[in-house]
């Protein structure tokens, strides 16, 4: 008994160490002096499910902390890069934080390599004060995303056998996006039960600016579900009185299976002129249109009742509702790398940094030659001191004049809509090394087109800022915003293609011209307005003929956007284009500090209609 | 004054002002600003892309190497007498003159001690561009300016020993090339730990961020153990 009451102190010195060891490894301990617990709610992408490479929502949920003050929460997202070692670009959203209060901080982040978790951190008053890793597992992955607004959580799980791996996701009307930009990972937005009412303007306008910009939307009407009144101009149909159907026997048809055999109640829809349907008899179940560049389809008959989850047709049906994966339509890192090739350093630079020098020898040996004595010597450490300091000043104009950003803008506009989708492709440059910085307008999402380490990309009502470090001689890092302007520009062929009638409205496009697959049609000028040119069938040209009249990095630019790595996507989705430059060319990104505005160019392409 | 071998040194003013009025010194300054002057303006890049990283670094200490080359040879060269400054004396002759060994010596040291540092002085500026355009702090110019200077004034000292040591101007002239050849040359070949005697690659590492005490204490020893030599040498020809 004495031996091992003789035996303790030595326990209770390790169990104080274990003790000390625990505090020390624990997260809360390393977030440092004065860390508060509390676990942050991470919600990423559509109910967990994201895409690689594009935008997603991520709303974190602050718990109450004692801490009020200026707050900046941070996620790390890891990206595959050419750099050897890790790559991470930071994405940073400001924010006032509130004493015992909790709160909601959302963010657009862009996943490049779901190996490795989302890493959030939360600092007030410069104090980290927590840190939260977000796994990413590969189940989380979508290849084609379905995301069902629907009271029913049940049906889809077996679209999962569909090739390229369709995940469909159930989400709430809190949770869809106030940026339409944060849509892009979503293949088919299947709204069934949603109440207008839970959403609000910024939701209802960023939906409506999805679809139109390509967006693919299906609508469930149902009798209980209230009237869609924010997308009415978008509807092809309008929802009738239910009525019951022993079979529908167009879906057998539709989709080479076995009649989808009732009792089932079909809401019938009164399409609208220029609406593609599908009949039951006298019932249209099914009506569909083009809105913009988007598509919405219409449903009488509801994919969650008993019957249809039965239908041998079924996978079938929403193989062909979510569609294929969509692409943007230009390739961004194409024609980023042919920025990289148009931005070169200014030669008046070079002139005045070679004036400079040759001014201070002139000078230093002029001195010396007229006062040989050691006066003159002396005298010759003042031209010295002053070249010390213009030489300083000049590095530092020197380093201002030569970072430029070099920018096109890519107009694609909707048509009947005043809206086009904005896609601008910028490549930052700064020869000599150092910092940069370049700030987006508010409404833009941004995101670099090459992973890149030393990347903050830093979010807040005044736009996105995103700063960086390049080395010296390092070639220009490319970067992409995509965001939706009001304009109105729309163009069309007659039907014997020989009239090109075009309505720019303000605008005013310069070598313009027609492509089609490997030909092109030299237009010239367009006024702004309405236009009609005639269009000679002996005016097609091979592409290589043509493009003369243009910049060597408009030029450049159009070999990127039509034959860059996406194997002409263009030509391939829409038969004939219309291209040309935009007289009054807005920057979008802008380069802070740089003294030259640098090259930029919009480009209108335009998807011509056949009338 | 004759105590403190420096401000009074009869010597040093006499060779100061030698070199400040010589037309040869002239000309030299003017090759070396002009070298300088040529690397800056060629190190600018003049296109994107066109460097890889580890060529961007060699153009910056590019013009450190050429200005260590420069202003050692130059240093040196004026002392053992192959540059013949217009008013300048040898060491020899100056013992006919009534100096002491100790004060020809001294004034010898420091005239070309700040003859480098004026040479550094006037290129300075130069350096501080190609530095500032890159965003190079320019604080991190003054450990490399030191072991330029040292280092040059160093084998300056060993051309001041050829002076005395060697009579005949042909044999002054090889013996300083070939140490020019053993320095420049020579140490490039020596064993990994003696590489940093040799200035060329003791520039790029103190660039790099290395230590360069060692190579400042040898050059400073080397110089300082020739200035001693040659004071003894010519102390024992004054007395012969």
């Amino acid at each position: 008994m004495y031996r091992r009451a003789r035996a303790w102190p030595f326990g209770h010195a390790l169990a104080l160490l274990w003790a000390l060891a625990a505090l020390l490894a624990c997260p809360a301990a390393r977030a440092g002096p004065g860390a508060e617990p509390g676990r942050l709610d991470v919600r990423l992408g559509f109910d967990g499910m994201v895409k690689i490479g594009v935008p997603l929502p991520l709303d974190v949920t602050l718990p109450p902390f004692d801490r009020a003050g200026l707050a900046e929460l941070s996620i790390d997202a890891p990206a595959l890069g050419p750099e050897v070692g890790r790559v991470v670009t930071s994405t940073v959203v400001p924010f006032q934080a509130v004493a015992g209060a909790a709160q909601i901080i959302h963010a657009s982040v862009v996943v490049s390599d779901p190996r490795r978790p989302l890493v959030i951190r939360l600092s007030i008053g410069g104090r980290e004060i927590a840190r939260q890793a977000v796994p990413i597992s590969p189940e989380q992955v979508a290849g084609r995303l379905l995301a069902a607004v629907s009271d029913d959580h049940v049906g889809l799980a077996s679209l999962h056998r569909l090739p390229g791996r369709v995940e469909a996701v159930y989400v709430t009307a809190g949770a869809l996006p106030r940026l339409w930009q944060e849509y892009v990972a979503v293949d088919l937005l299947v709204i069934r039960d949603l109440d207008p009412a839970l959403l609000d303007a910024a939701q209802e306008d960023a939906l409506r600016t999805w679809v139109h910009l390509g967006g693919r939307l299906m609508i469930i009407a149902r009798r209980t579900t209230p009237a869609l009144s924010m997308l009415d101009g978008l509807l092809p149909a309008t929802a009738g009185a239910a009525r019951p159907l022993r079979s529908v026997g167009s879906l057998a048809a539709a989709y080479g299976a076995a009649p989808l055999s009732g009792p089932l109640s079909v809401t019938a829809l009164a399409p609208r002129p220029g609406a593609r349907r599908i009949t039951d008899g006298d019932v249209t179940i099914m009506a569909t249109w083009a809105a913009g560049l988007g598509r919405v389809t219409m449903w009488g008959v509801d994919p969650w009742q008993p019957p249809f989850l039965e239908w041998s047709g079924r996978l079938r049906w929403w193989n062909e509702a979510v569609g294929a994966e969509t692409a943007p339509i230009v390739d961004a890192a194409a024609v980023a790398e042919k920025l990289a090739v148009g931005t070169p350093l200014d030669p008046l630079v070079h002139a005045e940094i070679g004036g400079a020098i040759v001014l201070y020898i002139a000078l230093l040996l002029g001195l010396l030659r007229w006062r040989p004595t050691l006066a003159g010597a002396a005298a010759s450490l003042a031209i010295v001191g002053v070249g010390l300091g213009g030489f300083t000043l000049l590095a530092r104009a020197t380093r201002d004049r030569s970072a430029t950003v070099t920018q096109v803008a890519i107009l694609e506009p909707v048509g009947a809509v005043r809206l086009a989708r904005a896609t601008t492709i910028a490549a930052v440059a700064v020869p000599y090394g150092g910092r940069y910085r370049v700030t987006v307008p508010q409404g833009m999402i941004a995101q670099p087109i090459t992973p890149s380490s030393n990347l903050m990309i830093r979010l807040s009502r005044a736009g996105t800022e995103l700063s960086g470090v390049l080395r010296s001689g390092e070639p220009p890092r490319p970067f992409e915003a995509v965001g939706a302007l009001p304009i109105q520009v729309s163009a069309s062929l007659s039907s014997d293609g020989r009239e090109l009638t075009a309505d720019l409205g303000n605008l005013r496009a310069l070598h313009v011209e027609l492509r089609e697959r490997d030909h092109v049609y030299p237009v010239g000028e367009l006024p702004a307005g309405h236009s009609v040119t005639e269009i000679r069938p002996d005016g097609w040209v091979a592409v290589s003929d043509g493009g003369r009249g243009t910049s060597e990095l408009s030029q450049h630019l159009r070999e990127a956007i039509f034959q860059g790595p996406g194997g002409g996507a263009i030509l391939s989705v829409t038969p004939r284009v219309l291209v040309g430059e935009l007289e009054q060319a807005a920057p979008v990104f802008t380069l802070g500090g740089a003294a030259t505005p640098g090259q930029r160019l919009m480009i209108l392409l335009v998807r011509l209609e056949r009338r | 004054m004759e105590r403190v071998p420096g401000v009074g040194n009869p010597v040093l003013r006499g060779d100061l002002r030698a070199r400040s009025s010589s037309r040869k010194i002239w000309i030299l300054q003017a090759i070396y600003l002009g070298i300088l002057g040529a690397l800056v303006f060629l190190g600018l890049p003049p296109e994107l892309g066109r460097f890889a990283e580890a060529h961007e670094t060699s153009l910056y200490v590019a013009v450190l190497w050429v200005q260590v080359v420069l202003v050692t040879y130059s240093a040196s060269a004026c002392l053992v007498q192959e540059i013949a400054v217009e008013g300048e004396k040898g060491p020899v002759d100056l013992l006919f003159a009534p100096f002491s060994p100790r004060t020809i010596i001294a004034g010898k040291s420091l005239a070309s001690f700040v003859t480098i540092i004026f040479w550094l002085l006037l290129g300075l500026p130069l350096l501080v561009l190609t530095t500032a355009i890159r965003q190079i702090p320019t604080s991190a110019l003054i450990p490399v300016t030191a072991l330029i200077a040292v280092v040059a004034w160093g084998i300056a000292e060993v051309g001041l020993l050829y002076s005395i040591l060697f009579e005949a101007e042909f044999t002054r002239t090889l013996a300083h090339w070939a140490t020019l050849t053993a320095v420049f040359v020579g140490t490039a070949s020596l064993p990994p730990a003696f590489r940093s005697l040799n200035p060329i690659l003791a520039t790029t590492a103190v660039v790099g961020g290395a230590s360069l005490l060692r190579t400042l204490a040898i050059y400073a020893l080397l110089g300082l153990g020739c200035a001693f030599w040659a004071r003894m040498r010519l102390r024992r020809m004054a007395a012969e």
